[in-house]
């Protein structure tokens, strides 16, 4: 068989390596081969590939010395980064928030940390690794593999001839901003190949905003998209505008672009995502269901949409709705320790007692990472508290302290549990340190308050 | 969800504007003892109270108000105890007559001025008694331990009250000198008014001549002629022995009148025109507060002092009773007539008034405490205004919203138990179909739960003893110690803050020391033991340890179980920890 026709093959079939493999034995045979050169500079490239829009971290609450933000003191209802003061008590407690007092979302993405602002995750041990750090670390990943040497280099490549050549240009700049994680070249390929095209070709434009967004380069960034959006209007497009205004904390505007969107692509689920997520962080958690309703009409089995609606549900005193969104996600074949455990709390506030505790169990079996396995423990404390089994609650609470050591509710109902028990002293301690890891959380405050005003 | 919200709208928006409140006016004022009055004539509706001072050397004052200002204020000859206001004549222009019962007199005024003096007449002496003072009058000699055994028996409440003066008297010197003071005149046995209302005479209008009618503590009442202040009828309460204290009528006295008397003995008895003596009509178990005559049905409204208000009809069928949550101090009757209906008022002890509209509570007001008098009527050139003085004396004004009305309609949330519904949500289908499973299998869910809890609570139980044997955990109940971490920094250098707790209120933590354990190839520490000094009650001690990781030259990620540094506490001479724990340290931040 032709090696460049199996290569070929093999990339459509994404077995990247092989395909690098008989790529490298072809060019040594030919060194000058372009097709070859590209195919293995394409098969490099997506070996390595992220997709950016569905990994962005939300780089929001990061930047305190961010230039870019409009306003300091912005007014309430327009900021994503103040936090909210609506609060509302319903009997199966107010739905869990953010330290910066978003409403903790139904699904787990990429832009949904625990830790809160940059600042706090300075002091928690709970750091996460930030996108710069990711995108080296892929790259130096992928210079380790190859043995004798890189593959390009950069440096000696000849930028503004490769930037006229239509057929190479791309795979390229993609080559060198995804494997090889060198913005600056690929960002002055970008510019020379505009500057080529006469600034005709979107996606050009798109690939400039890339790389004013890894250079925090907001507004240069917004400018090019909006360019792009006027030449062709592409749903990817906007997506990235709307990153843009959520980046640089304007919310409305970002709605704004949804609307504008969901016009030109009328019932487009991945706008609909992008708007019932803003509304959602805007504290509209009607609006919000609306557009994931509205998501389930195009698309039936999306994930996403599906807990965010059963999570509206339940926080909603209707724990019997939230039970059949999720029991759908069941049958679509998701099997996390985090849907039992949320099946195991529907079923207890549902009143379907006999199911509870099997949910949970199969949450504990299946929950590996400490921090899940801490919360179906926070949980399983609830069921013992419905059960009247207060000492079993205690048990369940230690366990979670034991898994996750700065679970601040599970410290504040510990000290509820052993003030109750006339164990004051030691309620008082937790509280304080329910407090110190988590300073937004209102209970512990209140508790501390009724505590010293007991004495 | 709409109609919750609807309705909690509706429950807002309060009927009565306020007007005036003074919380310093210090009015002390009883129920039955203020009315709303045009004792000018001119159209302009005054307030009229008493205002009751109990010490004796301050006298009680009659205080007119204009508006809410006071323009008259009059001493009392003695503590006045109820007032009532009406129209002797056809003169005009038309100026109400205000009678305020002191004692056993009516002092009635007319344009604020005192006009006519009434005393109601006095008792005839039980013969028994009459002879033993007769006796004194005509010898002029007595014996008085004698005297004193004679009076003694005769039941010490049908004495006049000089015999019962006389028998309160301890030495004798002092009795007789009592007795001597006194041997000139026969004893006189005084009536003293209790309670007193107006009845109207020929026609019922605002304007038309009403006569007084008096109740007695020795349970006379006597009807009075508004022109001449003649006995015109005179009638005993009931035919048993029965204080009124509060009294209440309805019709006309040229036709047909009835009286209904409230007595202390918890009784409500029925005069009715030409009855030279009620009867009974009503007997209660608990004793009343106060009493009203909802015109129209001629229903009585009567509320005792166990919170419970009941309705009668006329006949003394009871129609409906309904509690209140807190103890009844007074009720009024709102008459609206542009709305063709009547409220009472019920003012309760915890300051809140509640208005019923036959049974139902209609509408709610709260105010500063427990309202001693609330008055309903026109006060100026305002037709409906109520008047509230409260028990800690101060005074307010309400007036009622031209556009307020009273529906009939029967509303889901009563002022009573809660003043705004809970928003919960609407019960779907699906809860409804869940709760008939639960129902059918009730007895196999309840066994399956609590199996699955016996079960949990063994899961519980092992995964503890895991904890307890690496001795891992937030804290150690036992020897009353609690850790906690916390990582500072970016890395590749990190400063661990470790807190340790004495969370014992009394004893002191002493002799420990914490050991850190970690892999030497990931990371370096600046410390690897720390003695930890005493540690006072509840109190905590800090300590700070640089860690340093080591960067991996082989970009080696599989390193995930060793970034973890494990801490014990021990006791210095033991071997077991007392406490371990485990910080997970973070990956260092690569800032290109």
């Amino acid at each position: 068989m032709d090696p460049m026709y199996l290569a070929l093959s093999l990339f459509r079939r994404r077995q990247y390596d092989k395909c690098v493999e008989i790529c490298s034995e072809i060019l040594e045979k030919q060194p000058l081969d372009q097709a070859v050169w590209c195919l293995k500079m394409r098969a490099l490239t997506q070996r390595v590939y992220v997709d950016e829009l569905e990994s962005e971290e939300n780089e929001i609450e990061d930047d305190f010395l961010d230039s870019n933000v409009v306003a300091t003191a912005p007014r309430p209802g327009t900021s994503l980064k103040t936090p909210s003061s609506v609060n509302t008590n319903k009997s199966l407690g107010a739905r869990p928030r953010t330290s910066t007092g978003r409403p903790i979302s139904g699904v787990v993405r990429p832009s949904t940390s625990r830790c809160g602002s940059g600042l706090e995750r300075l002091r928690t041990s709970r750091g996460s690794t930030g996108q710069s750090a990711r995108a080296i670390r892929l790259g130096t990943a992928a210079i380790l593999s190859q043995k004798d040497g890189p593959f390009i280099q950069v440096s000696r490549l000849n930028l503004s001839k490769y930037a006229k050549n239509k057929l190479l240009n791309k795979s390229i700049f993609e080559y060198l901003l995804y494997h090889e994680g060198d913005v600056r070249n690929a960002m002055e390929l970008a510019v020379l190949a505009t500057q080529a095209c006469e600034f005709k070709d979107w996606w050009w434009k798109i690939q400039l905003a890339k790389c004013y967004i890894a250079l925090n380069l907001v507004r240069e960034a917004e400018q090019q998209i909006r360019s792009a959006i006027k030449q062709t209007p592409h749903i990817e497009n906007y997506i990235r505008l709307i990153r843009i205004y959520i980046r640089i904390d304007q919310p409305l505007t970002a709605t704004e672009v949804c609307k504008q969107a969901l016009e030109i692509f009328p019932n487009d689920v991945s706008i609909m995502t992008e708007l019932a997520r803003l509304t959602e962080e805007l504290n509209e958690p009607q609006a919000s269901v609306k557009y994931y309703r509205n998501i389930v009409i195009q698309d039936a089995m999306n994930t996403e949409a599906i807990a965010c609606i059963g999570m509206y549900h339940f926080y909603n005193n209707q724990p019997e709705l939230a039970l059949r969104y999720y029991r759908r996600l069941l049958a679509m074949g998701a099997h996390s320790a985090e849907l039992y455990n949320n099946l195991g709390l529907c079923c207890l506030y549902s009143q379907q007692l006999d199911l509870t505790l099997a949910c949970f169990q199969r949450a504990l079996d299946l929950a590996t990472d400490p921090l899940v396995k801490a919360d179906v423990w926070y949980n399983l404390s609830y069921v013992a508290i419905a059960a009247g089994d207060v000492s079993l609650a205690i048990q369940c609470l230690n366990l979670c302290l034991c898994a996750d050591s700065s679970h601040a509710p599970a410290f504040n109902n510990l000290a509820v549990l052993h003030h109750k028990n006339g164990k004051t002293h030691l309620a008082k301690a937790y509280l304080v340190t329910a407090k110190g890891h988590q300073p937004a959380l209102p209970e512990p405050v209140f508790n501390l308050n009724v505590l010293q005003n007991d004495h | 969800m709409d109609r919750y919200f609807f309705l909690f709208l509706k429950m807002n928006v309060s009927k009565w504007l306020e007007a005036h409140t003074d919380r310093s006016a210090n009015l002390i004022t009883l129920p039955r003892n203020a009315i709303l009055a045009d004792i000018s004539g001119t159209g302009d509706y005054n307030l009229v109270i008493t205002d009751l001072k109990f010490k004796t050397d301050n006298k009680s004052r009659l205080k007119t108000f204009r508006g809410t200002i006071l323009i008259s204020d009059q001493a009392l000859p003695s503590l006045p105890n109820s007032l009532i206001s009406f129209f002797a004549d056809r003169l005009e222009p038309r100026i109400p007559v205000v009678g305020v019962a002191c004692g056993s007199e009516v002092f009635f005024y007319k344009n604020l001025k005192p006009f006519y003096q009434f005393r109601v007449p006095s008792c005839p002496l039980i013969d028994h008694e009459s002879n033993i003072w007769k006796e004194i009058i005509e010898t002029k000699q007595f014996d008085v331990d004698k005297m004193v055994e004679s009076l003694k028996e005769i039941p010490y409440s049908n004495l006049s009250s000089r015999s019962q003066q006389l028998l309160t008297e301890y030495s004798l010197t002092k009795a007789e000198a009592f007795i001597r003071k006194y041997m000139d005149s026969i004893p006189v046995k005084d009536d003293t008014i209790t309670c007193m209302i107006t009845l109207e005479r020929t026609s019922k209008d605002k304007t038309s001549i009403s006569c007084p009618i008096i109740a007695t503590e020795f349970s006379n009442i006597y009807i009075l002629d508004p022109q001449n202040f003649s006995i015109i009828q005179q009638a005993n309460t009931c035919n048993t022995a029965a204080t009124p204290f509060l009294i209440r009528c309805s019709g006309l006295y040229d036709v047909e009148f009835r009286i209904l008397i409230a007595t202390r003995e918890g009784h409500i008895c029925l005069l009715r025109k030409g009855w030279l003596e009620g009867k009974s009509l009503i007997q209660l178990k608990s004793d009343i507060v106060d009493m009203v005559l909802v015109p129209g049905d001629n229903f009585i409204v009567v509320a005792s002092v166990d919170k419970i208000i009941q309705c009668f009809t006329k006949r003394g069928q009871r129609l409906w009773s309904s509690e209140v949550n807190s103890p009844i101090t007074t009720m009024c009757l709102v008459r609206l007539e542009h709305l063709s209906t009547s409220l009472v008022a019920i003012g309760l002890k915890n300051g809140s008034i509640q208005f019923y509209q036959g049974r139902q509570a209609v509408d709610y007001l709260s105010i500063a405490d427990s309202p001693s008098v609330i008055v309903f009527g026109q006060l100026g050139q305002e037709e409906n205004v109520l008047v509230v003085i409260t028990a800690g004396g101060s005074i307010s004004f309400k007036i009622l919203k031209r556009t307020a009305e009273f529906s009939n309609v029967p509303q889901e949330s009563t002022p009573l138990i809660q003043s705004k519904p809970l928003p919960l949500p609407k019960r779907s289908k699906l809860f409804l179909e869940q709760s008939i499973r639960e129902r059918q299998h009730a007895l196999e869910i309840h066994q399956t739960f609590q199996q699955d809890l016996i079960r949990l609570r063994l899961t519980a139980a092992r995964a503890l003893i895991q904890n307890l044997t690496d001795q891992s955990g937030i804290g150690n109940e036992k020897e009353q110690i609690k850790l906690s971490a916390q990582v500072l920094g970016l890395g590749p250098k990190f400063t661990i803050v470790l807190t340790l707790e004495n969370i014992n209120p009394t004893k002191p933590l002493v002799g420990l020391k914490v050991t850190f354990h970690v892999n030497p190839l990931y990371y370096i520490l600046s410390n690897y033991v720390i003695k930890i000094p005493l540690i006072p009650p509840s109190l905590s001690f800090k300590m700070q340890i640089k860690a340093k990781e080591i960067m991996e030259e082989s970009g080696n990620e599989e390193q995930s179980n060793s970034n973890a540094i494990r801490v014990f506490v021990s006791r210095q001479e033991f071997s077991i920890p007392v406490l371990a724990a485990t910080i997970n340290m973070p990956p260092t931040e690569l800032i290109a």
